[in-house]
């Protein structure tokens, strides 16, 4: 075993690690960052999924953007495989969890974790989320997020997203619903707008241009790459409007691994964390121990974590000042449970995961010309999501472009309520609802590009009895996997009916001729909660029950921020809580973006 | 990708029953439809079993969850072919373990799911569901699900979603719970590897690397996509329109690129050259109201995504799946299946 030490362990490389990482190694601490998965468009690994490659990068220079091309090829089949949490090794499956219920949990493993899948949409919660609802802590605040929302907003470039045919048709919809435009970045009202999203705006050449007779011209005749590329023709920068958010959107091609659109926290916030100079990022560890001290009286103190490497096999341990948690809503209270850290109730207990639900118009061409000028909704093109309707109390909607693939297996594919044809909708307001398969699936299929799904996001409340347990002599190589499970409250499924039934509002009142509802399975993609402030953590985020012990991830998060899409907050909360280890263990922080 | 070449190797292995029961799944689930092709061109007729992907999808089955240090292993698969009439499928497990030890290697669940898929197929014989007679011969060595018709194939699958099919008797009592997820992810990865670009690599074995994608066979485009209109992998699109906005609103500025009346309370929106900005405004949470139940209790029936596992904290959810007999397809491969620990 080999023995190093460092100021500050983080385990988990995803959304919010980083964000710690990158404010203490501005603070001038040594940091680890742990990560499970491979490191994508990094020289050390040329090949991520077929070889084990170097151990550490800390150097900006290894970061590439060819061979994130290479390495994200946007195919759906190909990316859902890569990304999806599991280990490197492109022969092995993904690493199993229990759900007992036919839900699943929708993570990526990998540096920038599930960001490298996630749409980039960065709204902030909402305000009553935090203040109003009975779930944080009365000494923390809305306000006190904010300077740290700020900060974040600059470094990733959220703006707001542009429009395309899909955005037009659903904001047609919402306004003939008689809904407001809401241009507020702190939402207190009902209302739709344009996505904040952490995506950069598309180049002014991918304009359609629109004559005075209505007729619009597509006249762009480039190939997408960035001007870097030598081989750009009529090169663009930012978005390059293909709907390939959650298949890694490496656009532009030929961009530095810097100048990709879509802020990932692996594009946005892992260069600024290596250019600190004191940030060691290590993947393919899987953390499976938290080391602590017992010695003191009192609570135990983190002192290190044991990790595995996922090619070898091999085990070492580091020890460190302090130990941040960031592996996930799921993995963070499964290392804790797997650890024999005390316990605590409520470690992993109260997950929100936004109990989704797909809702999808389909349009007649004729109608689609008359709307938006053209007789096809094109989901494959825009950015993912770029259109959200707001409904604090409720959750939210949000528009959702995707290859065909994808959209087959959203809309389609899964139903807590069986296939079509075991229900019967004429008193509902959709037209259809459930699994599709067989002549009807392929009839709805060859609508595709007439169709617009829209996600169904609600405000669901954490719940002792829901979250993640481990399941002792079910292991992997890891130790006992982890147990999820989830059964919402008669509010969470009043708030996702109220939400279907408002989508399938907007999308008659778009114009679409037929409106079908999934009704899906729980599908986990937002979680969070199962740490919560308050409960496990302190409002710095540290362990009542384990000192110098920290978590920086989702799982901190007292509830479901209210709907809005969680990883602004996740990242805000980190960036918090980094400046509060600085302060509490290093005595180190100076500029603090917010005040204690 | 979890096709791996040794998952591949034991698809290779598979029983002829199992791999009956995924063609079976396929067609059912994508079919040809010549009927679609007079409505809509004859590129709607053809179906999976056209692109050959029953295989895949086996493969796929049996390559989707990491295990580690688990032996190799075979299932015989063989259904007894008289269902008998009380709807309870008789099933020979036969182990044998293989040479070679991989001590990186996937869980095997493809004979289980397939399976899972006849003792459905006996129930719903059983209760007379079945709008069509069973027909033995639709599929080679086809199992009791291969020999019902496409829709009764469907209404098979669905009784596993009503966790109606008896299946204690399966190998490691395979319970309902384990059930009514093979109907999910039957449906739903036939489908999304349908639709995705899944037939244009020559061999999706390879690794990543050396693997060789093309959007047409045959120089025609996939399939699929041309079912859906689907354009292909596109690096981008010329379809940037503007901004929205209002007049009142901080978003949206500069040129309208498209004017609408609007029917909002507010200002008609517009689409505008420019982004404009979200306003960092002051905002008041005092009139906040729940409009909904905060109780937090499930509904009486358990509501939608309840199941047998019921109201429960997760320590009892896990108690339940220890004593449980299975419910977890992973530890079952491994135990239940094999009726042997894993040395480690
Ligand atoms: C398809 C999809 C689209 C989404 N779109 C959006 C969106 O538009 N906007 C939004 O706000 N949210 C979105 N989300 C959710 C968002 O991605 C997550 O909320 C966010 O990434 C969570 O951040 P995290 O740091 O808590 O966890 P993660 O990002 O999941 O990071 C955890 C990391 O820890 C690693 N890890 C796990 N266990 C260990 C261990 N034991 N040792 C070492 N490393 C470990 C994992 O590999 C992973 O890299 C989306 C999610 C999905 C699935």
């Amino acid at each position: 075993m080999s023995h190093v030490d460092h100021d500050v362990v983080i385990v988990g490389a995803g959304g919010d690690g980083p964000v710690a990482a990158w404010r203490l190694g501005h603070l001038g601490l040594d940091v680890l960052l742990l990560e499970a998965g491979p490191f994508y468009g990094n020289e050390k690994w040329e090949k991520p999924t077929e070889e084990p490659g170097a151990e550490t990068s800390s150097d900006p220079a290894d970061l590439s953007g060819a061979l994130l091309d290479e390495q994200f090829t946007t195919r759906e089949l190909e990316m859902i495989f890569k990304l999806i949490f599991g280990p490197a090794d492109h022969e092995r499956g993904f690493w199993l969890r229990k759900f007992p219920q036919s839900g699943i949990t929708i993570q990526a493993a990998g540096v920038g974790g599930t960001t490298l899948i996630y749409t980039g949409n960065h709204p902030r919660a909402y305000p009553a989320a935090i203040d109003e609802q009975p779930h944080w802590p009365d000494t923390f605040s809305y306000e006190d997020l904010l300077p740290y929302y700020r900060r974040m907003e600059d470094l990733l470039d959220v703006q707001p997203a542009p429009v395309t045919a899909k955005e037009e048709l659903f904001f047609q919809g919402a306004e003939a619903q008689g809904y407001d435009l809401i241009d507020d970045k702190n939402v207190t009202d009902v209302g739709y707008r344009p996505q904040p999203n952490a995506i950069r705006g598309p180049d002014e050449k991918l304009r359609v241009e629109r004559r005075g007779d209505g007729q619009l011209a597509e006249t762009y005749d480039g190939n997408y790459r960035h001007p870097s590329d030598p081989d750009a023709v009529d090169p663009v920068e930012g978005h390059t409007l293909a709907t390939t958010e959650i298949t890694g959107n490496p656009h532009p091609l030929g961009a530095p691994y810097e100048e990709k659109a879509k802020r990932t926290s692996a594009i946005g916030v892992v260069p600024k964390a290596m250019e600190t100079g004191n940030v060691t990022i290590r993947p393919n560890a899987f953390v499976t121990d938290v080391l602590v001290d017992r010695s003191l009286g009192g609570n135990p103190e983190a002192t290190g974590v044991e990790y595995r490497d996922t090619w070898s096999g091999d085990k070492e341990s580091v020890s460190a000042e302090a130990v941040v948690l960031a592996a996930g809503t799921i993995e963070t209270p499964r290392l804790w449970l797997n650890s024999g850290l005390p316990r605590n109730d409520w470690v992993g207990k109260g997950m929100t995961i936004h109990f989704g639900d797909n809702v999808m118009g389909f349009w007649e061409e004729d109608v689609l010309e008359e709307r938006v000028g053209k007789p096809t909704a094109d989901p494959q093109e825009g950015q993912t999501i770029a259109a959200r309707f707001d409904y604090p109390g409720v959750g939210m909607l949000q528009t959702t472009g995707s290859y065909a693939g994808v959209a087959a297996l959203l809309g389609f594919g899964a139903s807590a309520s069986g296939f079509t044809f075991t229900n019967d909708p004429t008193e509902a307001p959709w037209d259809t609802i459930g699994r599709l398969a067989g002549p009807k699936l392929k009839r709805f299929l060859s609508r595709y590009r007439e169709a617009l799904p829209v996600l169904v996001v609600t405000d669901d409340r954490p719940h002792e009895r829901n979250g993640v347990s481990v399941a002792p002599g079910i292991e992997d190589e890891h130790g006992p996997i982890p147990q999820v499970n989830y059964v919402p409250s008669t509010g969470d499924i009043q708030r996702r009916d109220e939400l279907a039934e408002t989508a399938t509002e907007i999308l008659k009142d778009a114009g679409a001729d037929h409106v079908h509802r999934s009704d899906s399975p729980a599908t986990a993609i937002h979680i969070h909660s199962t740490m919560a402030m308050g409960k496990v953590v302190d409002t710095a985020c540290e362990a009542y029950d384990v000192d110098r012990l920290f978590v920086a991830d989702h799982s901190a998060l007292a509830n479901g921020v209210g709907g809005p899409n969680p990883t602004n907050t996740g990242q805000s909360l980190a960036l918090r809580t980094a400046e509060r280890i600085a302060d509490r263990y290093f005595d180190c922080l100076s500029d603090p973006i917010g005040s204690s | 990708m979890p096709s791996s070449a040794s998952a591949a190797d034991t698809a290779e292995e598979t029983d002829p029953t199992t791999r009956a029961t995924y063609r079976a799944v396929l067609d059912a689930v994508v079919p040809a439809t010549p009927e679609l092709a007079d409505d809509l061109g004859p590129e709607h007729e053809p179906g999976g079993l056209d692109i050959g992907m029953a295989e895949y999808l086996l493969a796929v089955t049996n390559s989707i969850f990491s295990m580690y240090d688990a032996p190799r292993f075979v299932v015989e698969a063989t259904v007894h072919q008289e269902v008998d009439v009380a709807g309870k499928a008789e099933v020979k497990v036969h182990q044998e373990v293989a040479t070679e030890q991989d001590p990186e290697f996937n869980a095997r669940l493809a004979e289980t799911v397939a399976k899972i898929c006849d003792a459905a197929a006996a129930e719903l014989l059983a209760r007379g569901d079945n709008e069509d007679q069973p027909d033995p011969t639709r599929f080679d060595a086809g199992g009791t699900f291969a020999s019902l018709s496409r829709p009764d194939r469907l209404r098979a699958l669905s009784l596993l979603d009503d966790r109606e099919v008896e299946t204690t008797r399966l190998p490691g009592g395979a319970r309902e719970s384990t059930a009514a997820l093979v109907p999910q992810l039957l449906v739903a990865f036939t489908e999304g590897i349908y639709y995705s670009e899944w037939e244009g690599y020559d061999d999706i074995r390879q690794p990543p690397s050396e693997r060789e994608f093309g959007a047409t066979v045959d120089g025609e485009r996939l399939q699929s996509w041309r079912q859906t209109d689907f354009p292909g992998i596109i690096a981008g699109s010329n379809s940037f329109r503007g901004y929205w906005g209002t007049p009142d609103a901080s978003l949206g500025e500069g040129r309208i690129w498209k004017a609408f009346a609007g029917d909002g309370d507010g200002a008609p929106p517009r689409i505008y050259y420019d982004q404009g900005e979200f306003t960092d405004n002051d905002y008041d949470t005092g009139g906040y109201e729940e409009p909904f139940d905060t109780s937090g209790d499930p509904p009486e029936d358990g509501g939608p995504v309840s199941g047998e596992a019921g109201v429960k904290r997760p320590e009892d959810a896990v108690e339940d799946a220890r004593e449980g007999v299975d419910d977890d397809l992973l530890d079952r491969a491994r135990t239940d299946l094999l009726g042997q620990e894993v040395q480690r």
